[in-house]
């Protein structure tokens, strides 16, 4: 089957039956739910801009298992190229819908699975590999958006898995049988899963022995029988339903869609299952998915901060103030940051490598200080768009007054700026910056892809602060520095020392050694 | 045996690579060389780089040793270990690789 269009992609979810609750209520379909469309719309775009002649070269990628091309999203890295045009497809992204688009992360669980289950079975003879690998031609084949599922609710965050006291708050096997698994637990703040065609679970943690039944790895329709999703709430999520105008991003809304995942004794057979009890590759799993999506941040944060840092630009200029020293300072501020950490997404991905399974993966240590980064960044660059637009972004009276037959032409009066620059066009951009620097996106940006300390811990992990030490050792004097001698003796031969001067020069040197 | 070692450059190592390569020269009894000359390749080559980027592991490189082991970083042929299990894993793989090249010429 050929690569879905965007509105192929919408169709097809038509076809799918997931059990969706929000606000109280059953959805009947995820695709016509007012509150749902932006995010689907946003995800959509990730299909239709494959097809499109101007954005092929990164949004499409030659299959390494059929030969066929195929989009992105669904690729497996074959060399560190391929990494780097997934960060330019993430700022793209980010750029054309000024939101999360969702399917990234279900493109890094692809990624980590195939990286990790090579590794298992190289160690137990196990066949999840070759189970993954026929799941992944299907997703391929079938153009699939897959839910990455990792964070377990946890329950008492000091407790291990199976020292709960609800043995259900990690997600879990229950039961093996002859054709599969149950599984019973729950994975929360899973983006895009609403509107996925798969769920892709990974564990959410280092295991040990006694956790092997939360060693688990596997992917399910979004429609399986015993799944559950709930859908989270966002700041402002129900102006969606008033107006376009209030909104913000009307077309495709903020963050991504989260919603929480039930697994009530669901069936898994066993080739979607890619890894159950082999607990000691849970830690790997979770680094090499959480490196690869570390990585994204610098691209699609950034294609957000150049909406916004836009955004900022043009009002300024629709006040008549775009030549101000301090305008033009704050923009630079905001590009300079953006373009930090665009710079740590292409570093970290030209930098990775290849792993045993033959496919890439991003340098971890770049990776994780780029994610740290966005954390930092993403509120300072907010801060100085909201420091920009000014306090009107969330004093703004609403649409419904700006169309009111009585009031609505003194607003039209009095938000007015410089001449040329619509009212109603104002009010859309203040409430564009509102929509991206005031809600959800903030701690999405914080958290999403694990907290910043989960980045500190990786960081810490690859610093390699031994050697720092030795080469401050070298430079301080403490520990020889062998090609500095090398260079003095050179010196001191061109300034004409006799050849005894060095000879004893050498005899001090070896006197040191002793 | 003729051994060449190439290094990557060593920007930003997670090991010393010069201590490893001056354990091996003083532990074994074999020509090392650092610079080969003439077309011919050398019985082994190591390739030590000093992160798994492993950006000298080229074609043009390769070429230099008939066989050759790997070193990225804490990595030796796909397994991680310290700088002082690597070293030794590296003594035994040549000795391993010794071995094999007097067999064959034995064969022969």
């Amino acid at each position: 089957m050929a690569m879905k269009t965007g509105n192929q992609y919408i169709e097809s979810l038509r076809k799918l039956k997931p059990k969706v609750y929000c606000f109280g209520e059953q959805v009947e379909s995820v695709v016509d739910y007012p509150l749902f469309k932006p995010h689907v719309h946003a995800a959509a775009m990730t299909y239709e801009l494959a097809h499109k002649p101007e954005f092929q070269e990164i949004m499409t990628a030659t299959s390494h298992l059929t030969g066929e091309n195929i989009n992105r999203f669904t690729h497996i890295h074959q060399d560190t190229e391929d990494l780097v045009k997934k960060v330019r497809m993430m700022r793209l992204l980010g750029q054309r819908t000024g939101t999360c688009f969702q399917r990234c992360v279900g493109l890094d669980a692809l990624n980590g699975i195939y990286v990790t289950s090579y590794d298992i079975d190289r160690k137990y003879g196990s066949r999840y590999h070759e189970h993954f690998r026929a799941f992944l031609q299907y997703v391929q084949r079938n153009d699939l958006m897959s839910a990455g599922a990792m964070s377990d609710p946890k329950g008492d965050r000091s407790l291990r898995p199976h020292e709960q006291e609800d043995p259900d708050v990690y997600l879990r096997v229950v039961e093996r049988q002859s054709d599969g698994i149950i599984v019973r637990g729950a994975k929360a703040h899973i983006t895009g899963s609403i509107n996925s065609h798969e769920i892709i679970t990974m564990p959410t943690r280092a295991m040990g022995s006694e956790d092997k039944d939360y060693a688990l790895s596997f992917s399910v329709p979004v429609d399986t029988k015993g799944i559950t999703l709930i859908f989270g709430r966002q700041t402002n999520d129900t102006r969606r339903l008033e107006s376009g105008l209030d909104a913000g991003n009307p077309k495709y809304g903020i963050v991504g869609g989260e919603a929480l995942i039930i697994f009530d004794d669901v069936f898994v057979p066993w080739e979607r299952v890619f890894m159950c009890g082999e607990h000691e590759f849970a830690l790997e799993l979770v680094e090499t998915f959480a490196g690869y999506h570390r990585s994204n941040y610098g691209g699609c944060k950034v294609g957000l901060a150049d909406v916004v840092i836009g955004a900022s630009a043009w009002i300024a200029e629709s006040n008549g103030i775009e030549k101000a020293y301090n305008i033009r300072n704050t923009l630079t501020e905001m590009v300079s940051m953006a373009e930090t950490c665009w710079s740590c997404a292409l570093a970290c991905s030209y930098e990775g490598y290849q792993t045993p399974s033959g496919a890439y993966i991003i340098n971890p240590l770049l990776a994780n200080v780029e994610k740290l980064n966005i954390t930092r960044f993403t509120y300072e660059w907010m801060r100085l768009a909201q420091d920009i637009a000014g306090g009107i972004i969330i004093t703004l009276p609403s649409e419904r007054d700006y169309e009111h037959p009585e009031i609505g032409k003194f607003i039209d009066k009095y938000i007015r700026g410089r001449k040329g620059f619509s009212t109603r066009d104002r009010i859309r951009m203040y409430r564009l910056i509102e929509n991206m620097a005031v809600g959800a996106g903030l701690p999405e940006a914080m958290q999403g892809a694990g907290s910043p300390t989960a980045m500190k811990i990786m960081i810490g992990r690859g610093a390699n602060i031994e050697r720092k030490k030795e080469l401050a050792k070298v430079i301080a004097g403490i520990e020889e520095d062998p090609y500095f001698e090398e260079i003095t003796q050179v010196d001191a031969k061109s300034k004409g020392k006799s050849e005894a001067e060095l000879k004893g020069k050498k005899k001090a040197k070896a006197k040191r050694k002793k | 045996m003729r051994i060449v070692v190439k290094y990557c450059g060593n920007c930003n190592p997670e090991i010393n690579s010069p201590r490893i390569i001056s354990h091996l020269m003083r532990t074994l009894h074999d020509e090392i060389i650092f610079h080969p000359e003439g077309k011919k390749p050398a019985d082994l080559l190591i390739i030590i780089c000093g992160c798994r980027k492993a950006c000298v592991d080229r074609p043009d490189v390769r070429a230099m040793g008939v066989r050759a082991i790997l070193i990225k970083g804490r990595w030796i042929q796909e397994l991680s270990c310290g700088e002082v299990v690597l070293t030794r894993l590296l003594l035994q793989k040549i000795e391993s690789m010794k071995g094999k090249i007097a067999s064959q010429t034995k064969e022969m």
